[in-house]
């Protein structure tokens, strides 16, 4: 959060609230309220993974759905028909029509009789499970809520210790076990029934201990036994964490069903002795862990009977179970049937497959997203003395800071207000800070050189008008003549001026009057950011993706690179185009770093950097000069210009145009068709190893005259790739 | 803003720019070039077209040390097998820890009433000074009076990561910069061809990753340059397949011709100083086989770290530091992951230290030796200590182990600045700051040494610490 309202300040306000997280700003007048409201508005989120829908999603969705249905239709087909009695013997392979009647007609006797074979079994130890809807529910923190069903679906902030208190109401009936189910839900992570969403399993949850008390008696009651429907295994994978381990009175031991997320499954606990009907009941959870874990939805529901274990049976399924079997109705029989199935051995490869199709719906491509938190949950935020976490003091309001212009008086002061009064035509400021923001990316010095302070401490602009001028251009709507908010448009209107196409030679004059180019009396020249140095390449040698969307891709980068980080991971380089898609696409290992970004000034993305130091060091010549993603390069730029012209002039001149925009000068391609000849006779004589140089297996079907050639202009290129008018704007 | 802040970050840049143009004017960048070409790059304020962010720079006052060689202990050793005799968990083993010893103190994985272990290893008194060392350091025990020992460290943080980063960031979320990084910012590089700031690891991974050795909001060129352990330490020095020294310098010739024709036509110091930086990492593809021939140390001093020099270990890289500083490296951080002992104490130390003790007291004996330990400043010391109660699960299989313990861990200092042959603090002592001490003896003041980012002046130890006198020269 403290990032938040500091990242916020700085990319659209250009105001340094950071400052303010300890005390009142000394310059700038923001005071240390201010700071925490700010931080209000942000806060009250929560941050759950969003499945992004599509009409594709959709449309799968609804087809495997219907596939389901239709294989569920199937199942009995696939019943395996029993053998014949074994007289019958000799009738094998007759084809008369009797026999293959008599085939399917088994098939179906014998589904039936296993069916009521199972009916009869599972009747038996059918429970009448009464579920209780708790009349208070306190937790320590996440928040609870009854739904229509009896359960109960927990969301908002969890900790690593948390704990449910639920009472239930009086019994009618002495009270021997208490069934806890857990409950699938799309709102929780992997659709639960866990809310463990961080270091743990998602979706998982961890019930340390299961504890059942009478308030009235003020005493403990005992748990003789505890059964589940599934358990999974402990975090480390080496104990079963079965419900057993929720009664046994240690902490770092308990239930889980990781593995089944998504699944409803439950646990029965039964009393050493009844609970006497006629008071309440007091059942606390308790889920403490090293990462978060707590139960997202549940329900409760006891039983008189004696006896009960956990059988995965649903409610539904119990109730019809219970029913007798002239009373149940169409709907019941068919969910017991399936019920049936799913247990059944012989057609467990239907079943797989029904339930892959079912799972269809609780998968597809996620993202983080911040959602408002319900109005019966906000989050509170408070002022903290000198910005301590540890030191909560007043409440404060959602609000901005106040000598700004406020938020308006009819609409919930929330995000939205928020990024809705960031934009307003009565706020120059975001306006002003993004135009600078662009101008700095495009001439390498803003109009206010400190992008990201225009507070008191920060430059005065150069040009004060001009930034206006951009400024209401951009937010003035397209209609009225203006930009409309399009950075593509801004960028057009800067780059087409006559200040940016002015030559960026530097002369004794401008030298001696205004070396920085304060004034702007001669075009930008600055070196490119790491990620268009290696986009641009790329483009001239032909490589360039510009495939757009998707998951992370990893570009080649030298080995090693990744051995620092916790587990040693590899960098398995993309294959294909993958390889060779924009900077912005390349996969960010937090605790590795790509490595030709970092050498190049690129940040490391942990603290909001809005002006990248430019520098100018040895390890970046060696990594354009040796780099392999760079070698890459330089091949396929060798191969392209050697396709692109016939004449040694010709090329050098593509590559000229390729890598500098522009033709060399005579003394340039001088130079560059010495050292060109003088590869190229190294080449010939073998002095130098063409396939080595390509990185081409040594076969008869690389050498070829052209492997050579390609060779000697891959060295070219290579040289043209370093110099400095390669990576720089001019 | 601190003398080196307003040096560094504006004025500098804009004078010496003012300087270059206004005493040599445009054209004359082959002056520069000259200057820069003869190897003055680095001294010589004439040939310097533009600030550089390298440049050595004064500290606030004389230093004691030069160079830092920081060996982290990645996973924290247990102090209680090490450094910290506590005979009486021997008599109170297998019983609760009486719960007004440990307050509300939260652990990882152990309950607040976990019972007491005892140390697993034998202590005895050494040298001089008479310090306690375990049997799991007798190396170390024959540089003990070149050492301080301090037993009073204590830290914020539980958990590996947000500990290891606070340890080098004095924060526990990244994106502060490291201490290496804060060094570098405040004192440059004594070296033209190495990296600055060197990090090596020689154990498993590290869980806290390059947020130990990020600038941070400084400049990206002070983050910490990783040698890998295997091939050519540093990334891209080597040429690629197929190419030899000629084509090399052809090829940088080449690249040098083109870029002086550039240079006159536009006139930008930069152009310069790329010129010089290719000619660095030319000097630096000659030096970096040269740092690395390990071979050519005497065979005396290679088995007095324990070294194979064709062999990636915790003691190789201690030569490499040795070899790093000789050459003008400021700050070089060893990482040696694996001292997680939840399970089985003993034997993690024992492991730990067979893989470390001799070279870390080689480290401090060579150094000495060859008169570089007055200049050096040698930490060693993990992210937090253990507990003196007992790990044991079975549900995760578990057994005499012992817990992160963030309120008492050992960490030893040697070299420039550093009393040698004392011991600090007792572990129901109060804070203690290693941060600002290492700044201290490399003369930078932790109040002096600022950068300004997001509207305030930021340093490596907040509104933290004072330096503890006791411990310095």
């Amino acid at each position: 959060m403290v990032d938040r309202v500091g990242t916020t300040g700085t990319t659209w306000l250009g105001l340094t609230t950071a400052c303010a997280q300890c005390h009142t700003h000394k310059f700038d007048p923001i005071s240390h309220t201010d700071y925490f409201s700010l931080m209000a508005l942000l806060n009250n989120a929560d941050e759950p993974e969003w499945m992004i829908s599509s009409a594709d999603r959709d449309q799968r969705i609804a087809e495997s759905k219907a596939r389901a249905e239709s294989l569920w239709q199937q199942v009995p087909q696939h019943w395996p028909a029993p053998g014949r009695p074994p007289g019958d013997q000799l009738a094998a392979g007759s084809s008369e029509p009797g026999q293959r009647a008599s085939s399917d007609g088994r098939r179906m006797v014998s589904l039936a009789e296993r069916f009521d074979a199972w009916l009869r079994e599972e009747a038996a130890h059918a429970i009448d499970w009464r579920v209780v809807v708790p009349e208070a529910i306190e937790s320590n923190l996440p928040h609870l809520v009854p739904q229509s069903d009896g359960s109960i679906l927990g969301s908002g902030d969890i900790t690593k210790s948390d704990v449910y208190t639920l009472t239930l109401p009086a019994a009618e009936q002495p009270v021997r076990a208490i069934r806890l189910e857990v409950l699938a839900d799309a709102s929780l992570p992997d659709w639960g029934p866990g809310l463990c969403y961080y270091e743990g399993r998602k979706g998982d949850f961890f019930l340390s201990e299961f504890e059942v008390s009478l308030p009235l008696k003020q005493s403990r009651v005992e748990i003789a036994r505890a059964t589940e429907s599934f358990g999974g295994k402990a975090f480390a994978g080496k104990q079963a964490a079965g419900a057993a381990a929720a009664i046994d009175g240690v902490m770092s031991s308990g239930w889980s069903t990781n593995g089944r997320q998504g699944h409803a499954e439950a646990a029965v606990f039964e009393l050493a002795e009844a609970i006497e009907p006629g008071q309440p009941i007091v059942v606390t959870l308790r889920f403490e862990r090293h990462f978060a874990c707590s139960l997202g939805k549940f329900r409760l529901s006891t039983t008189t009977a004696s006896g009960a274990e956990a059988r995965g049976m649903s409610l539904a399924e119990e109730v019809a179970l219970l029913t007798t079997p002239a009373g149940r109705s169409a709907d019941q029989r068919q969910l017991l049937f399936r019920r049936f199935l799913k247990t059944a051995p012989e057609v467990s490869d239907q079943i797989k497959e029904i339930e892959r199709l079912e799972a269809v719906e609780r998968q597809g491509l996620s993202t983080l997203v911040m959602r408002e938190r319900p109005a019966d949950n906000p989050r509170p935020t408070h002022r903290h003395h000198r910005g301590e976490f540890l030191s909560p003091e007043e409440l404060v309001a959602p609000a901005v800071p106040a000598f700004l212009p406020q938020l308006p008086n009819d609409s919930a002061p929330d995000r939205l207000a928020l990024a809705r009064w960031l934009v307003s035509p009565d706020n120059p400021l975001t306006a002003r800070v993004v135009v600078n923001r662009h101008w700095h990316a495009l001439f390498g010095r803003g109009l206010v050189e400190t992008v990201a302070d225009f507070g008191y401490q920060g430059t005065p602009p150069s040009h004060p008008e001009l930034l206006d001028w951009l400024a209401v251009s951009f937010m003035t709507p397209v209609e009225q003549g203006g930009l409309g908010w399009s950075l593509k448009a801004l960028h057009r209107l800067i780059v087409t001026s006559d200040t940016y196409r002015q030559a960026s030679e530097l002369t004794a004059a401008t030298a001696e009057r205004d070396p920085d180019n304060v004034l702007l009396a001669r075009g930008p020249r600055v070196r490119l950011e790491a990620e268009v140095i290696r986009d641009s390449l790329l483009k001239a040698a032909g490589l360039l993706s510009t495939k757009m969307y998707g998951p992370g891709v990893r570009p080649l980068q030298p080995a090693g690179v990744t051995e620092v980080a916790y587990g040693k991971p590899t960098w398995q380089a993309s294959a294909g185009e993958d390889r060779h898609r924009r900077g912005i696409y390349t996969f960010r290992k937090r605790t590795a770093p790509f490595a030709f970004t970092t050498t190049f000034d690129g940040p490391s993305g942990e603290a909001c950097i809005a002006r990248r130091d430019i520098s100018n060091s040895p390890l970046q010549a060696l990594t354009l000069l040796n780099d392999p993603m760079f070698l890459e390069i330089a091949r396929a730029l060798g191969r392209e210009v050697v396709a692109a012209a016939e004449s040694d002039a010709g090329r050098i001149q593509e590559l000229g145009r390729r890598l500098l925009s522009r033709e060399f000068a005579a003394a340039e391609t001088e130079a560059l068709a010495e050292y060109l000849q003088v590869q190229r006779q190294r080449l010939a004589t073998g002095e130098l190893q063409a396939d080595e140089l390509m990185a081409r297996e040594a076969t008869a079907q690389s050498v070829n005259e052209n492997l050579g050639e390609e060779a000697a202009w891959m060295l070219v290129a290579r040289a043209v790739m370093n110099l400095d008018e390669a990576i720089v704007k001019r | 803003m601190s003398e080196i802040n307003t040096h560094h970050q504006h004025q500098l840049l804009d004078i010496t720019r003012r300087h270059f143009f206004s005493e040599c004017g445009v054209g004359v960048g082959k002056i520069a070039l000259a200057g820069l070409l003869s190897g003055a790059f680095r001294k010589s304020a004439m040939a310097k077209p533009v600030a550089d962010p390298l440049a050595v720079r004064s500290p606030h006052y004389p230093a004691k040390a030069r160079a830092v060689i920081q060996l982290f202990m990645a996973g924290a050793p247990s102090q209680l097998e090490l450094f910290d005799h506590k005979p009486a968990l021997t008599a109170m083993e297998g019983k609760p820890i009486p719960p007004e010893v440990i307050g509300g103190q939260r652990y990882a994985f152990i309950r607040p009433d976990a019972a007491v272990l005892g140390p697993r290893y034998k202590f005895a008194r050494h040298g001089a000074c008479g310090a306690e060392l375990s049997e799991m350091l007798p190396q170390l025990a024959t540089v003990v009076d070149d050492i301080a020992i301090v037993k009073s460290c204590k830290t914020d943080q539980f958990n590996h990561a947000p500990a290891q980063i606070f340890m080098n960031c004095g924060f526990a979320q990244p994106g502060r910069p490291s201490l290496g990084s804060w060094v570098t910012y405040g004192l440059g590089s004594e070296s033209e061809e190495l990296p600055a700031f060197v990090v090596m690891s020689t154990g498993s991974g590290i869980s806290g990753g390059a947020a130990n050795w990020s600038s941070g909001f400084l400049p990206s060129v002070y983050t910490g340059t990783r040698f890998r352990n295997a091939g050519p330490p540093i990334l891209n020095v080597a040429s690629p397949a197929g190419a030899d020294a000629r084509l090399e310098a052809e090829t940088l010739g080449l690249v040098s011709t083109l870029n002086r024709q550039t240079l006159s036509r536009d006139g930008d110091p930069e152009i310069a100083t790329r010129i010089a930086a290719y000619e660095m990492a030319h000097r630096l593809q000659a030096s970096a086989p040269e740092l690395m021939a390990l071979q050519e140390e005497s065979p005396e001093t290679l088995a007095l770290y324990g070294c194979d020099p064709a062999k990636a270990s915790f003691a190789r890289a201690c030569l490499i530091a040795r070899r790093l500083v000789e050459r003008g490296v400021r700050f070089v951080t060893i990482y040696h992951a694996g001292w997680d002992a939840h399970s089985d104490v003993a034997g993690n130390v024992k492991n730990n230290c067979k893989a470390t003790d001799q070279a870390s007291a080689a480290l401090v004996a060579d150094l000495k030796q060859r008169g570089m330990l007055d200049e050096t400043l040698v930490v060693w010391g993990g992210e937090f200590g253990r507990t003196p109660m007992v790990e044991s699960s079975a549900v995760l299989g578990r057994s005499l182990g012992r817990d992160h313990h963030p309120n008492a861990f050992t960490m030893w200092l040697a070299g420039g600045g550093i009393k040698g042959g004392i011991t600090h603090g007792k572990t129901d002592d109060l804070g203690f700051n290693i941060a600002e001490k290492i700044l201290h003896c490399l003369g930078l003041d932790h109040e002096r040494l600022t950068y300004r980012y997001q509207g305030r002046d930021f340093r490596l130890t907040d509104v933290h610490g004072h330096v503890v006198d006791a411990l310095l020269t």
